[in-house]
């Protein structure tokens, strides 16, 4: 029941500092503030001080304490140890954080410093006084005011004066040892842990809170809750509050409320003991969790568009064809004089546009390559930029293309779509003219390094295209590749041009980037797997239609395609056997096997597709030639189907002289 | 009980030590009830706290039996084997306390 006072005092002073207590050395007023949950030790202290002139304001607790310092700015602030929500030394060190009280003299009152040392300097006090009889007590307080004038606290010792008496007590040790402990726990959680009071004052946060909430702990303590919210969130957190804990937890992650730029789920559980009713709150940040699924979210929407828009691709060029086939078949019969003859060549026109358009759609959904060949970019570019150059006079266009480029694998068409898509693009950035660089080189995975995207390994044919238009700000830049998307007017283009020119990459494996400023130009960066197969050079297409007199199976479920295809090849002078599915297919085909020449099997057809029927024929043929045809481009399947064998592919719609050519390409093996 | 020579021990007017021990006493009678229910639901770190609380104004206050009574509690609290003879002991302590103070108030 001893009372030590410990104030930094010079070595062999200490009974010089004993005798100013009474030598009434201090007589200056002071603005005192008392913290201690004890109304006793507030009592006999308040008196105590009054009685020396002082000015006194007292706080049951660190929240109190925090409330008074708002407004009141004391000279000297006496604090215990152990209170309720925020413990002594805690305070301490919030106070001494405090830029207009950095210099306020503080002094531990505490029943544990006479148990156990106190570091008080650690925690930002000045002195300590251990809890003991009042008479002692108050020499103890009466001299560490007189210190506080002179406020000595470097290189001084700081030993509990009389320390030496006492004998630490194992309860005490054990009480702050388990506080500890927790400490260690609650800091070392991934989870932010906020403890408030009733009225919602936050009187603990561990690490993570402080990181997730970005204010720093001497302003964070002993503010309201509420407030670190903004108003629209208020109302959602006061109900979840309300709740105590009875939300599941993902009805908060689901919907995170925003704080300091973060997504942030949180959590309440109520806390009752005696004394107080508290709630601790638990607070997650997931934010990039909300990134990720909103990412998830449009991969999955971009998907869905894509099969959506495949589908539709199909049935369309379905119909196509059946528009083709008849106006190829009536303009057969007519000649350049006919009155009609302009008007079926127009609608052939139209229905090339129908499935360049069709052909936009697939490119963007991705359904792989028409018509995989090895070939030469440079010849594709060469050629496609000679084209568009007599078109768009005003633009100059320059060539740097590398002799010894790689060869490519992929489908002529699609490139060259991939082409004029960004030419035009380039065109319409560049309203007064300008110059359009074109630049092919050779390259690999390991410079591609600082990529977003991880490159698959090994040789990549790398093209630029670069224009000196007015650029794009960051946001269309981010944009311009989705599907209908488009900076142009509605109506006056489709919003596909760069969505499939992407699609049309990555279906070739390929990778594509823009980088633009605005004013200075947009370059458009391409890289293409190399092949390591020969440029096989292209045959011309024959101006002369390609008869035969062989006979031909038709296997499709399109009375459409039926129709007007059997009409085709009769005009090309095949024999012409009908199928309207696979099972019928079968039965006839192993009729006439001896008779029938060559099947043209449609691909997408109920029941029995064209993939099992093509395995049933073979099975009866091995040496069955097969042409496969779509309304779907090349995709994964088609290629599958060729690999077992097939002899070829032909997209719908195809025109009469297409059509011709490809059959004689499988006839002859070619 | 000398009231006189305790508030003279701690330097204090009688009349300014009976406040502190009737502010004492109120406290006290909380920290009991507190003590009293943390028994009934076996919290022993909550009846360690009511202690503690007793005991230190208690040693504030010179009152040394409380204290010891307190202190006594507080000990076995936390070894979580506590006595109810001790707490019984402390009641009564308090309550004589309470009935000096009474007499005291009276004679004053």
């Amino acid at each position: 029941m001893e009372s030590q006072v410990s104030i930094p005092i010079p070595q062999g002073e200490k009974i010089a500092a004993e005798a100013m207590i009474d030598s009434g050395a201090h007589h200056m007023k002071k603005r005192i503030l008392l913290v201690d949950n004890h109304p006793v030790v507030l009592k006999f202290m308040t008196n105590l001080l009054e009685k020396e002139g002082h000015a006194v304001r007292t706080a049951g607790d660190g929240v109190s304490a925090l409330d008074i310092l708002k407004t009141y700015l004391p000279d000297v602030i006496f604090i215990d140890l152990i209170m309720p929500y925020i413990s002594g030394d805690k305070l301490c060190r919030i106070i001494r954080r405090m830029p207009e009280l950095k210099d306020v003299y503080l002094v531990i009152l505490s029943a544990i410093a006479a148990e156990e040392k106190v570091d008080f300097a650690k925690i930002g006090a000045d002195a300590c006084i251990a809890k003991g009889p009042f008479d002692k007590m108050a020499k103890h307080v009466l001299f560490a005011l007189s210190q506080s004038n002179q406020r000595l606290r470097d290189s001084l010792s700081r030993e509990i004066l009389g320390s030496e008496d006492i004998c630490p007590r194992q309860i005490t040790k054990e009480l702050l040892t388990s506080k500890r402990h927790f400490e260690a726990i609650l800091g070392n959680m991934s989870e932010g842990i906020l403890e408030l009071t009733h009225n919602q004052r936050i009187v603990y946060a561990n690490p993570t809170a402080f990181l997730i909430i970005g204010i720093p702990e001497e302003s964070l303590l002993g503010s309201n809750f509420m407030e670190l919210f903004s108003g629209k969130y208020r109302k959602r957190i006061r109900d979840m509050m309300d709740a105590r804990g009875q939300l599941p937890d993902d009805i908060s992650k689901s919907a995170p409320v925003r704080l300091n730029g973060k997504e942030i789920s949180l959590n309440f559980l109520p806390v009752q003991d005696e004394a107080h009713e508290a709630t601790i709150v638990i607070m997650n940040d997931v934010t990039e969790q909300k990134r990720m699924q909103a990412q998830l979210q449009e991969a999955q929407k971009m998907e869905a568009i894509g099969t959506l828009a495949g589908g539709i691709a199909h049935d369309f060029n379905n119909i196509l064809m059946g528009i083709q086939g008849n106006a190829s078949l009536m303009l057969l019969d007519v000649d350049l004089t006919h009155p009609y003859y302009e008007r079926l060549h127009t609608i052939e026109e139209l229905v090339q546009s129908g499935s360049q358009l069709t052909r936009q759609i697939l490119g963007y959904a991705r359904e792989g390559k028409y018509e995989i060949r090895v070939m030469n970019l440079n010849q594709i570019v060469q050629e496609t930029s000679e084209t568009f150059g007599r078109a768009k006079k005003d633009i100059t266009i320059q060539r740097k293309l590398a002799q010894d480029l790689f060869a490519i694998e992929g489908d002529r068409g699609q490139i060259q779509q991939v082409l004029l898509s960004l030419f035009v693009n380039a065109w319409q950035a560049m309203g007064e003219g300008g110059e359009l660089f074109i630049e092919t080189m050779n390259t690999n995975q390991e410079k591609m390094k600082d990529k977003v995207y991880k490159p698959k390994r090994g040789d990549y044919v790398l093209l630029t295209i670069t224009d000196t238009g007015v650029g794009m700000d960051k946001k269309t830049l981010d944009r311009i590749f989705d599907p209908f998307f488009s900076t142009r007017e509605m109506g006056r283009g489709t919003g596909l041009g760069l969505a499939s020119v992407y699609g049309i990459i990555k279906g070739h494996g390929g990778y594509i980037d823009a980088d633009s400023r605005e004013g200075a130009g947009t370059t458009f960066t391409i890289y293409i797997p190399a092949s390591k197969k020969q440029v096989i050079a292209k045959k011309p297409l024959s101006a002369q239609v390609m008869t035969g007199t062989e006979t031909v199976l038709l296997v499709d479920d399109e009375n459409m395609i039926i129709n007007v295809g059997k009409d085709i090849l009769k005009t090309l002078g095949y024999r012409v056997l009908i199928a309207r599915g696979g099972k019928e297919a079968i039965e006839i085909y192993r009729a006439n096997r001896d008779k029938i020449d060559i099947v043209i099997l449609d691909m997408i057809m109920p029941e029995m597709g064209g993939a099992e029927t093509f395995d049933a024929l073979k099975a009866i043929n091995p040496e069955i030639r097969v042409l496969l045809s779509s309304g779907y481009s090349m995709n994964s399947q088609a290629e599958e189907i060729l690999q077992r064998g097939c002899n070829g592919f032909i997209q719908k719609p195809f025109t009469l002289n297409q059509l011709a050519t490809k059959i004689r390409e499988v006839l002859t093996g070619d | 009980m000398d009231v006189e020579a305790l508030a003279e021990n701690l330097g204090l007017e009688k009349h300014e030590y009976m406040k502190l021990l009737s502010l004492f006493l109120e406290t006290a009678s909380s920290d009991m009830s507190k003590l009293q229910s943390a028994i009934e639901e076996k919290d022993a770190q909550k009846a360690a706290v009511a202690a503690h609380s007793i005991k230190g104004a208690a040693g504030n206050l010179r009152l040394i039996k409380i204290h010891e009574n307190a202190k006594e509690i507080e000990e076995d609290a936390r070894e979580k084997c506590l006595e109810a003879s001790a707490v019984q002991e402390l009641k009564e302590n308090l309550e004589l306390l309470a009935e000096s103070i009474q007499t005291q108030f009276g004679s004053a």
